[in-house]
């Protein structure tokens, strides 16, 4: 291989070369220790950095000084795909972006677009969709408890995650027909009734959960070893996060009760009871506990939703949104021609541009639509908290710990499905 | 951030500091509080399942690969070829080239029959749309997951693999278990 | 006749003031405003509006009841809603009754995805049905023809495809039978609709009601990808749209273009693409080996070539045929005068013109318009059949005479189709034009003189009776013309000036022009019909053996196609280079040309089809682009510059022809230069001054009349007459033999000899006679008989019209077998029973 440095610079050189870090100086310490700055490369193939991460780590001996998180490596271009689809076929593009929080992915476009249509969705599909929404919220809680307390050594909290999110990834194997990408929430309601059975089962799950909630906190809340590792670690004030965008549990830790299901409520939350768990501090401690508080909250909110589930459609009753029923394409000319246009062109949408916020186990995830009254969105554009999350990053760890590093990364919780796009 | 939600609010109760004389505490006492969740879940005994001898069933609702389907009376297939499941497809997974039915070759039962019939599973997402697309139900989401192959263009599915049935079913579970 | 200018008034359109042209209809002028009002019978193409269908019904304030859009002319101050709840109802309705008998066919209808009644019922219908009794029943799917298949349980009864037959094509075959309900679109008696331009129809339908059979289940909307380029197919270089899925063109569409084809094609544009994918297209080169032609390797065709034609030097010929664009043209006279020194490059099928006769016949000042013949005041069609030469100009002669009352001159040996909407006609003997133009001369000049002037009467009996044709006529044909209007435009063939007298028949016709339309006045003036698609252009670009690029005058002159034949039957011609052309199928004298083909050393021919002469002769033969592949420039005759742009991929081994000129011309030493298409045409524009300055992008679409552009300035100057003329010859007296027309039909093309849908198109030779002569001679109608002349024969099928002049037979050319250029001799054949 030859190592001519004269060569003309590749693309990939050049971006590499165009990182920049702070200019850094070793610390004069007066005695005869070389405090040599270090740059370390930690991923984008690590196991802490929870997907395709890299970051661009300068450190002195062991204390991080300088971190830059570079991303991109699993983008897939689904804003631009979602441009070139007809908004029924965008959806189940759009909640391949954060794999774990499809179901939001999905209900923020929904939301987006039937804003921009003014289509009333029927009462029994907002529940539905809060049911589902509640549990994929758990299971994505569920998700990060496992694998964060892994980072921090727990290796037999990751299994027991892993099994109860079997059981909501089961709940809704039954309801949608997927585990994962579900395409459930549509633009008008939901794709199908819950199937019969189902309410009982996920009567068992939520009876369950809170118990589960207790053994996980039982295993972690008071571990010497956690407490060491999170309590009072790399915390970052109010003001900071809200000057970087940063939105959900990582706001909520500093106390901030930001939470768009009660400061704007959607989908009928307002009429659930729940309550917003906020910490006091801000550091990681705090972070780790009003994820699993709210796990509580949306056992509460999905039992609630359950016992109150009106009956009735749980699809718009407008013609032109919602694909008729399937018995009528044998027989009724209108619903043929309806269901064939839907299919292949899909409904057009007034023009117009719309921001849909809703609140993501990772904080605020609004989707941005502009519709030029064609079938196809001109622009698609989600404002993904994970993405605006990891900027914290750099402000949380400075001046700590490299390990510290490594347990503030769990605690942040980004999902780089999500980031990239 | 002016808004406040007043009692709506819950403020997580906070741990003591590490270290100190609680720590010591907290290395026994809490860890064994620990050990007693381990245990208690102990004897729930194992969820995994050998497979592939074993196979985890799948409900009524779940899409796995796809299957197009005859008409049971007269054996002639349900699909007319009418490309409204490439239509719908998020993934143009999906090709169909119709031909028309003459009472030499009648393949369908209207005019037109599909051709080529072909679904890139490589590609699938699995989606369902096709399925929802359909007007005559000729296309259904069938309940097989195993699709792996050693070869991208072993999965590529024509119409005639996609008409036969599975040669190992899934097994399936009710709607209610 | 000046086109309309009408005022422009202000109307409302729910709430939003809009102008429009007064008179605009109401459905068309809603649009302005971006209100869109939904309508299925109403097709402005198609002339007065019916108000059949009821979609389009509005409210307009002060009238109590509502309005069909489509069919009331916008006034000043009109208030027109079409959002209140008595306009939804009734389109609610309308759908509601138009769903009632529509077929449940959506996924099995080839008009999904791009139909109209699905579109408005999605858009302005009922989301559900009411209706849940049985639907009107027919026997379907039907052919209306071997091209288009009809199910009338989806018509709608829109009358479209009725208003095109009976208005715009005016062949008058399809008609509503029955009543209510039971009432159906067919031909009166139920033969197949067989008509040039009955594919129109297909497009036109607003359901999925007339279908084409050869798209028959062949794509959907969303397989497909639709790609804008032109027709090659006759001069009238209609704009097209091909679909295209999977590399293969699989159905023409019209891309609408006022100024050349009014959104019209013909079946032959329509269905001729599917010779873009049979087998029997050459698909790579071809070299004779052993007396077979087989494929090899361009490297090898290519050498060979090189060494052919540097072998012959100057003694080396090429001929252009129609479908040669611009730059591959322009490319051929720069091989052959600039590599080989050799002179000889022609695109005219027969004789030579002298330069300044192309630069007057062509002069921007008397250049006529497409469009003009819709709005002039005489129209005068001048030895050519439209519907046969240039398709396109047949319905927009009739769209001028039916709408703007046009009045239509007709002057042919041959009958033609536009007699019935004819002012005068006049037959003459065949090939008498220059006869015919000299008496026509003296006609007007004797009116111009005024009435009973005795000496010039006895001229003009004189020159008719010298083109065979009746004097009383003549005078008739020219006072249509001379009291129309100065709006005179002047339709001719460029058969008119082939041949040894061409240039006199030229200046006849320059005479004639100069008597009834005034040079540089709009909307008069002459059009050419030329015999190939690219005839105007290739001679533009310097493909005639007396005129170099721009018609700038050459030194040697060389040999002109005719003369070239006869040259290499004497074996002075070493290398023959043929260009899209097949001169045995396309040019006159087939004896002469099959003696040259067989006498050259070398046959080099750029072809799509082995067709029967580069079959049997040619030693190399390069596979030609179909016209979908091609990329390049082409000359409408009235002067528009247009642009060809592939739609699909050269399959096998073809290239580019213009890449494999430009890399003949490089192996022969003379590098053009030219690497890519688009440095072709950059080549073209810089060569030709008054095509300076154009550019691709400039052309874009819709091309561009040069003519109309500054830069026209330099087109050569040249006298357009009056000239003093000599006397035309007489035409032959037939004594007992028949004096021989020949014509090309619109049929009479290779494509629709391979196209599969077009094959049952294919022609036979026929022997048009008049009932008198045929009497005389003992014939009947479908006698075969034997037509020869001089010792060549022709066998046909005897066909009794009696439009045809007494004492002339008509036999076609252009066909694979018994072709009329087979058929040589002084313009007299005799006719015998088989």
């Amino acid at each position: 291989m030859s190592t001519d440095v004269t060569r003309p610079a590749s693309e990939y050189r050049r971006m590499e070369e165009s990182i920049t870090m702070a200019p850094l100086e070793p610390v004069e310490t007066g005695d005869d220790v070389n405090h040599e700055l270090l740059t370390l490369n930690m991923g984008p193939h690590h196991p802490a950095t929870h997907g395709v991460l890299r970051l661009l780590i300068t450190l002195e001996g062991e204390i991080v000084r300088d971190l830059k998180p570079i991303i991109g490596y699993v983008h897939t271009g689904i804003e631009k795909t979602a441009e070139d689809k007809s908004y029924w076929k965008a959806i189940p593009v759009v909640e391949r972006m954060d794999y774990l929080a499809y179901f939001f992915n999905a209900y923020a476009f929904c939301g987006a677009t039937e804003t921009l249509l003014e289509v009333e969705v029927p009462p029994r599909a907002q529940y539905l969709r809060v049911i589902h929404l509640e549990l994929n919220r758990i299971m994505s809680h569920l998700v990060w408890l496992g694998t964060s307390a892994l980072d921090l050594g727990a290796m037999s909290m990751f299994w027991y995650c892993f099994r109860d999110r079997e059981l909501i990834l089961d709940l809704f194997e039954q309801s949608t027909g997927q585990r994962m990408h579900t395409r459930y929430i549509q633009v008008g309601g939901v794709a199908e009734d819950i199937p019969r059975g189902w309410a009982s089962k996920l009567k068992q799950f939520t009876d369950q959960m809170p118990s589960r909630v207790d053994q996980y906190k039982d295993l972690l809340a008071n571990n010497e070893i956690v407490l060491q590792r999170l309590r009072g670690v790399c915390p970052l004030a109010e003001e900071e996060l809200l000057k970087l965008g940063v939105t959900g549990p990582l706001l909520r830790a500093t106390g901030n009760p930001w939470d768009l299901r009660k400061a704007t409520p959607y989908c009928s939350y307002d009429h659930f009871d729940f309550k917003i768990p906020v910490g006091t501090e801000g550091d990681n401690w705090d972070r780790f506990a009003v994820r699993v508080a709210e796990i509580y909250e949306s056992v509460k909110i999905i039992e609630q939703a359950m016992d109150g589930l009106p009956e009735g459609a749980w699809m718009t009753d407008d013609r032109k949104v919602a694909l008729p029923p399937r018995h009528e394409l044998a027989t009724s000319m209108e619903a043929l021609i309806h269901h064939f246009k839907l299919v292949t062109e899909g409904f057009r949408v007034p023009p117009g541009e719309v921001y849909f916020p809703i609140e993501s186990p990772r904080g605020e995830l609004a989707c941005f639509v502009r519709s030029d009254g064609s079938s196809k969105p001109a622009r698609v554009h989600m404002r993904d908290p994970s993405f605006v999350n990891l900027q914290a990053t750099a402000p949380m760890t400075e001046g700590s710990y490299i390990a510290d590093l490594i347990a503030t990364l769990a605690m942040l919780d980004p999902v780089l499905g999500g980031i990239d796009r | 951030m002016s808004w406040t939600p007043g009692d709506e609010m819950l403020v997580v109760q906070r741990a003591s500091p590490p270290g100190a004389a609680g720590g010591t505490y907290r290395a026994f006492g809490e860890t064994l509080r620990g050990l007693k969740t381990t245990m208690s879940r102990l004897v729930e005994g194992p969820k995994t399942i050998s497979y592939p001898e074993e196979k985890v069933p799948v409900y009524p609702r779940f899409r796995g690969r796809h299957r197009l389907h005859r008409f049971e009376d007269t054996g002639l297939e349900k699909c007319v070829g009418c490309s409204l499941c490439a239509a719908a497809c998020p993934a143009d997974c999906i090709r169909v080239v119709a031909a028309e039915n003459t009472p030499e070759n009648r393949v369908s039962a209207g005019e037109r029959y599909a051709a080529v019939y072909e679904i890139n599973l490589a590609r699938c997402i699995f989606c369902g749309y096709c399925e929802v697309a359909c007007p005559f139900d000729a296309i259904t989401m069938g309940h097989d997951y195993e699709m792996s192959a050693y070869n991208r263009t072993d999965l590529i599915f024509t119409k005639e693999m996609l008409l036969d049935e599975p040669l190992e079913r899934t097994p399936l579970r009710g709607e209610g278990e | 006749m000046p086109r309309p200018a009408p005022d422009t008034i202000a109307f409302t359109v729910d709430g939003l003031e809009v102008n429009a042209p007064a008179g605009m209809m109401l459905a068309d002028a809603a649009k302005l405003g971006d209100v869109e009002i939904p309508v299925f019978c109403y097709e402005p193409k198609l002339g007065e509006p019916v108000g059949a269908c009821r979609m389009c019904l509005v409210e307009i304030e002060g009238i109590p009841k509502l309005q069909t859009a489509c069919s009331t002319p916008v006034r000043d101050g009109m208030a027109v809603n079409t959002q209140t709840a008595r306009v939804k109802e009734a389109q609610e309705a309308v759908l509601e009754f138009l769903l009632i008998n529509h077929p449940l066919d959506c996924p099995v209808c080839d008009k999904g995805g791009e139909c109209p009644l699905q579109d408005i019922t999605y858009g302005w219908g009922p989301g559900r049905s009411r209706f849940i009794e049985p639907k009107r029943h027919f026997v379907k799917p039907l052919a209306l023809s071997p091209l288009i298949a009809i199910d009338r349980e989806r018509c709608i009864l829109c009358y479209r495809c009725v208003r095109f037959s009976q208005e715009i094509s005016e062949d008058y075959q399809l008609v509503l039978q029955e009543r209510g309900a039971d009432s159906y679109v067919s031909t009166f008696d139920g033969h197949p609709y067989v008509a040039p331009f009955s594919g129109n129809i297909i497009e036109l339908c607003p359901v999925g009601a007339l279908t084409s059979q050869p798209y028959r289940f062949r794509a959907r909307p969303w397989d497909i990808e639709g790609s804008g380029s032109v027709c090659l197919g006759c001069p009238g270089q209609c704009n097209v749209e091909y679909t295209v899925r999977d590399e293969r063109v699989l159905r023409v569409l019209s891309r609408q273009h006022d100024g050349v084809d009014d959104g019209w094609l013909c079946d032959r544009g329509r269905f001729g693409y599917q010779s873009f994918h049979v087998d029997e297209r050459v698909t790579h080169p071809l070299v004779r080996v052993d007396g077979e032609l087989i494929p090899v390797a361009w490297d090898r065709a290519l050498d060979e070539a090189a060494a052919a034609l540097g072998g012959a030097g100057s003694d080396s010929g090429a001929l252009a045929g129609g479908k040669t664009t611009n730059e591959e043209g322009w490319l051929l006279q720069e091989l052959f005068r600039g590599a080989l020194g050799s002179p000889n490059v022609d695109s005219r099928a027969d004789g030579m013109l002298p330069r300044e006769l192309h630069a007057a016949l062509h002069a921007p000042a008397l250049q006529a318009t497409v469009p003009d013949l819709e709005f002039a005041h005489a129209v005068l069609v001048l030895d050519c059949e439209p519907v046969d030469d240039q398709p396109s100009l047949d319905l927009r002669i009739r769209k001028g005479v039916r709408r703007n009352g046009v009045k239509l001159a007709v002057a042919s040996s041959r009958p033609s189709s536009l007699d019935a909407n004819a002012a005068a006609v006049v037959r003459y003997a065949p090939g008498a034009g220059e006869a015919f133009c000299a008496a026509l001369n003296g006609a007007l000049g004797e009116s111009d003189a005024g009435p009973g002037s005795a000496t010039r009467k006895g001229v003009v009996e004189e020159l008719a009776e010298a083109a065979g044709a009746d004097a009383d006529a003549v005078r008739a044909l020219a006072a249509v013309l001379a009291d129309a209007g100065e709006d005179v435009v002047i339709v001719y063939g460029e058969r008119l000036t082939h041949g040894a007298r061409g240039e006199d028949a030229a200046r006849a016709l320059l005479n004639v022009c100069g008597r009834v339309a005034e040079a540089g006045h709009d909307g008069a003036g002459l059009l050419e019909v030329p015999a190939g698609t690219n005839g105007r252009g290739l001679r533009e670009v310097g493909v005639l053996p007396n005129a170099a690029p721009g018609l700038a005058p050459v030194s040697p002159v060389g040999l002109a196609s005719a003369e070239l034949g006869a040259s290499a039957a004497a074996g002075a011609i070493s290398a023959l280079y043929l260009l899209h052309v097949d001169p045995l199928r396309d040019l006159p004298g087939r004896a002469t040309w099959r003696a040259a083909l067989q006498r050259a050393d070398h046959v080099i021919a750029h072809a799509d089809f082995l067709s029967e002469g580069l079959w049997e002769y040619a030693t190399i033969v390069f596979p030609a682009e179909s016209y979908a592949e091609k990329e390049g420039t082409i000359t409408h005759p009235d002067g528009r510059v247009q642009r060809l742009r592939p739609a699909i991929a050269r399959p096998d081994a073809v290239r580019a022809e213009w890449n494999v000129i430009a890399d003949l011309s490089k192996r022969l030493g003379h590098d053009v230069s030219v690497l890519s298409g688009a440095m072709a045409s950059a080549r073209v524009f810089e060569a030709i001054p008054f095509y300076a300055g154009l550019t691709l992008d400039e052309l874009g679409g819709r091309g561009l009349r040069w003519p109309a552009r500054p830069a026209a300035a330099g087109w050569p100057a040249a006298d357009t007459g009056p000239f003093g003329l000599e006397t035309p010859p007489h035409a032959p007296t037939p004594n007992g033999a028949l004096r021989l027309g020949t014509f090309r039909s619109i049929w009479a093309a290779q494509e629709v000899e391979v196209a599969p849908a077009l094959k049952f198109l294919r022609q036979r030779q026929r022997a048009e006679l008049h009932p008198v002569d045929a009497e005389r001679m003992g014939l009947a109608h479908g006698d075969r008989v034997t037509v020869g002349s001089n010792g060549s024969r022709v066998q046909a099928t005897v066909v009794l019209r009696s439009g045809v002049p007494e004492g002339s037979v008509f036999l076609e050319a252009g066909i694979a077998e018994e072709s009329a250029s087979e058929l040589d001799g002084g313009g007299l054949v005799e006719v015998s029973p088989q």
